[in-house]
């Protein structure tokens, strides 16, 4: 078991992260690259079926559970953790660096993870890892919207627990399969997994927070939580008829907020809630072909969109801005960077010969084949939305839009390269489609690049250019803010909480200092313990104010002097015999109590076998082997 | 170099029309020739002018409009914990006992 555990990659990346505070800056770089890289070559060794099983609190958890669908989504979060440490590589934060890791562990914890407690846990490190990534944006900003992304996924995995538990009591199993009709558990597991995943209306917390981290953080953050809750809608709903239409609805809130957007890394979050919904979708759909979809466009996503926020990231190191108002003009400076950048938009448009298109063809052809005419008008519309806000607003107003100025000043290097890596893989995946459709968790017979669908998005594209074309000055974009869901609880929550809040800043505030005071108090005492014992013995205060007029009021009292508080010898000989001959009468009574058998102060001893036998402390949670037959996405491998 | 282009967005039609059809098709618009140039241009105008101009109307505000209303900031003031009249006199001061 203990060789299994090693060789988890989660295990591998939080080693990594641990070992982080001990070597200096160059190693720290050179280990956030090579842990990845390592357990990315250490994946496909792992034990098909499930291993790594250890026992807790009486409760067997199964750290490893290999088959397709785990396979893709592990494979995918090691990729990126990869890359976005390639594109880090300038950071030299400690915090950052192990946030990072640390978070990539948790994603892989959770994809992986064989029973709900496992994934529970991989959950919240998740949590608290990505906090740290959105506060390492070091602005004021940046530390606000890390605490209510901490608030609401804390508060989002206590409904987890909840409902992990209630789920276990009904099911009378621990494994993490179908969940579907498994009571209000379920249902607590469903809306926490949505919260996560950012169906709207549960989505705020993702454009208020993705935006502030720093530009290596929001790479890490695009990639992890929305997908690993994908990942687990996928095995835990597959079918579930909320879910088609949360993930249609989502598709388009996400780009309808997208067009309204000024900041550059904003409207890619937004873009985030809109790809996210067709793998919902897909997921709601339930198909083979669909949940097929699910799977690979989540694969495809994490790698286009990581390279989005790359750009996005490239383009605020460089110019310090991430705002299209005070954008423009950049193409003369950051051509390679406007390249990189538009195999991503091309990538997540749909456009032929990139990853995106064979990946969401998949879920929109999945809602085709059960008939679902309006999920299929709303997947395109949202398509069509994507396209103009990413693939054609954005580099617009970013890189064009103004008159060139300022000298050629492309990102680092470093970030150059993890971006063509990400770049190379879009486009492979785009043209070899067969390298991502063959491990996928069923087989798929599916062809994107049949004629008809691909006059369909080179017409639905280049049609969208038009109405760009047609509609650029009405898309200029202007310094606003919009509002989104997280009104609900950042203004009413900023009129509530003074009020219930400042009565307990108020008690806290008086506890501060009582304890404050208290500490003053002990440390004055301290300075001349005779001095005030004295005082208190004669009933006297310990403080007078007589000591030092300047310091009238304070806590204060002159130190020790030897030669004016100092006892008299005698005194001290008084005492030292005292003590002395109080210890010698103890040992003598010790000593007489000892030779007749201690019977006169001893209580009657229990012998060993009148004691009572204790029973063992039942287990909280018992598990059971699983017994139901459930339907297992992950059944092909 | 507007009719190059309007020249070239109607050849595509032609194609689409001619070739973009799924067959068979699944769903009544997909026989409408071109049916892919009519959801990329309704769906840009849609967006691009439709959403936008509602959301400028009830959604957007100026940049700073939580900061103005945040009552809570006031929480993150900060204020002495202790009365100023309980503090302890400098180390470096001279005392005589």
């Amino acid at each position: 078991m203990t060789a299994e555990l090693f060789g988890h990659p989660a295990f591998l990346l939080a080693a990594a992260a641990v070992a982080l505070p001990l070597l200096p800056l160059g190693a720290r770089r050179a280990l956030t690259v090579i842990a990845p890289g390592i357990a990315l070559a250490v994946l496909p060794a792992l034990p098909a079926g499930e291993s790594g099983s250890v026992r807790f609190l009486g409760i067997s958890l199964v750290l490893a559970r290999v088959d397709a669908l785990s396979l893709v989504f592990a494979f995918v979060f090691l990729a990126i953790a990869f890359a976005g440490n390639l594109y880090g590589w300038h950071r030299t934060r400690l915090g950052e660096q192990a946030a990072g890791l640390l978070y990539a562990a948790g994603g892989l914890a959770v994809v992986l993870a064989g029973d709900l407690l496992s994934m529970f846990g991989g959950w919240e490190v998740m949590a608290v890892a990505s906090a740290f990534l959105v506060a390492a944006g070091r602005r004021a900003e940046a530390r606000a919207a890390a605490m209510r992304y901490l608030m609401v996924h804390l508060a989002a995995g206590g409904a987890l627990l909840i409902g992990i538990l209630l789920v276990i009591r009904a099911a009378n199993s621990t494994v993490f399969g179908e969940l579907n009709g498994l009571g209000i558990g379920a249902w607590l597991v469903l809306a926490s997994l949505c919260l996560n995943a950012a169906v709207p209306p549960l989505h705020a917390w993702l454009p208020d927070a993705y935006p502030e981290a720093s530009p290596a953080g929001s790479v890490f953050l695009s990639a992890f939580t929305t997908k690993a809750a994908v990942y687990c809608l996928i095995r835990a709903f597959p079918g579930h008829p909320f879910l088609m239409w949360a993930g249609a609805a989502m598709a388009v809130y996400g780009v309808a907020f997208a067009v309204l957007e000024n900041n550059i890394r904003r409207l890619l979050a937004y873009h985030i809630v809109s790809q996210v919904g067709y793998m919902v979708c897909g997921v709601g759909v339930g198909s083979a072909l669909a949940l097929d979809g699910s799977a690979a466009h989540a694969f495809c996503h994490i790698l286009y969109k990581g390279l989005l926020f790359m750009g996005a990231g490239a383009v605020a190191q460089v110019t310090g801005r991430d705002k299209l108002i005070e954008l423009g003009g950049l193409y003369r400076r950051m051509p390679l960077t406007l390249l990189l950048y538009m195999v991503g938009a091309l990538s997540i448009s749909g456009a032929p010969l990139f990853n995106g298109f064979i990946s969401k063809s998949l879920v929109v052809a999945g809602a085709a084949e059960m008939k679902e005419g309006t999920v299929v008008l709303l997947l395109h519309l949202a398509s069509v939305g994507t396209f103009l806000s990413v693939g054609l607003k954005l580099p617009y107003f970013a890189w064009f839009a103004q008159p060139a100025h300022g000298p050629r000043a492309e990102a680092p290097r470093h970030m150059l390269a993890a971006m063509g890596l990400v770049a190379g893989a879009c486009i492979a995946l785009g043209v070899a489609p067969q390298l991502l459709y063959s491990r996928l968790p069923y087989p798929v017979s599916y062809r994107p690049y049949a004629p008809a669908h691909v006059w369909e998005a080179v017409l639905m594209l280049a049609f969208t250019a038009a109405g760009f074309g047609s509609l650029r000055h009405r898309l200029r974009p202007h310094a606003a803010l919009t509002l989104d869901a997280d009104w609900f609880y950042r203004l009413p929550a900023a009129r509530f909480v003074p009020d219930f809040a400042r009565p307990l800043e108020h008690c806290l505030q008086a506890l501060g200092a009582a304890v404050r005071d208290f500490a003053d108090a002990l440390a004055a005492a301290a300075q001349n313990p005779p001095l005030v014992l004295r005082r208190l013995a004669r009933g006297q205060r310990a403080w007078n104010s007589a000591d030092n007029p300047q310091a009238r009021g304070s806590r204060w009292v002159p130190p020790y002097d030897e030669n004016r508080q100092r006892p008299p010898v005698a005194l001290t000989l008084l005492w030292v015999l005292t003590v002395f001959t109080a210890l010698a009468f103890a040992f003598g009574a010790a000593a007489w109590c000892h030779r007749s058998g201690g019977k006169s102060l001893s209580r009657p001893s229990i012998g060993r076998a009148q004691r009572r036998e204790v029973a063992p402390v039942a287990p909280l949670i018992y598990s059971l082997p699983d017994e139901r037959n459930v339907v297992d996405p992950g059944a092909n491998s | 170099m507007r009719r190059l282009l309007l020249g070239l967005l109607a050849l595509l039609w032609a194609g689409g029309a001619l070739f973009g059809s799924p067959n068979p098709p699944h769903f009544w618009w997909e026989r409408v020739p071109g049916y892919a140039a009519l959801l990329g241009l309704g769906g840009a105008w849609l967006l691009g002018a439709g959403f936008r101009a509602l959301g400028e109307r009830w959604l957007q505000r100026e940049e700073c409009y939580y900061e103005e209303r945040n009552f809570a900031a006031r929480l993150d003031t900060p204020r002495p914990l202790a009365p100023p009249g309980n503090q302890r006199p400098d180390r470096g001061q001279n005392h005589d006992g």
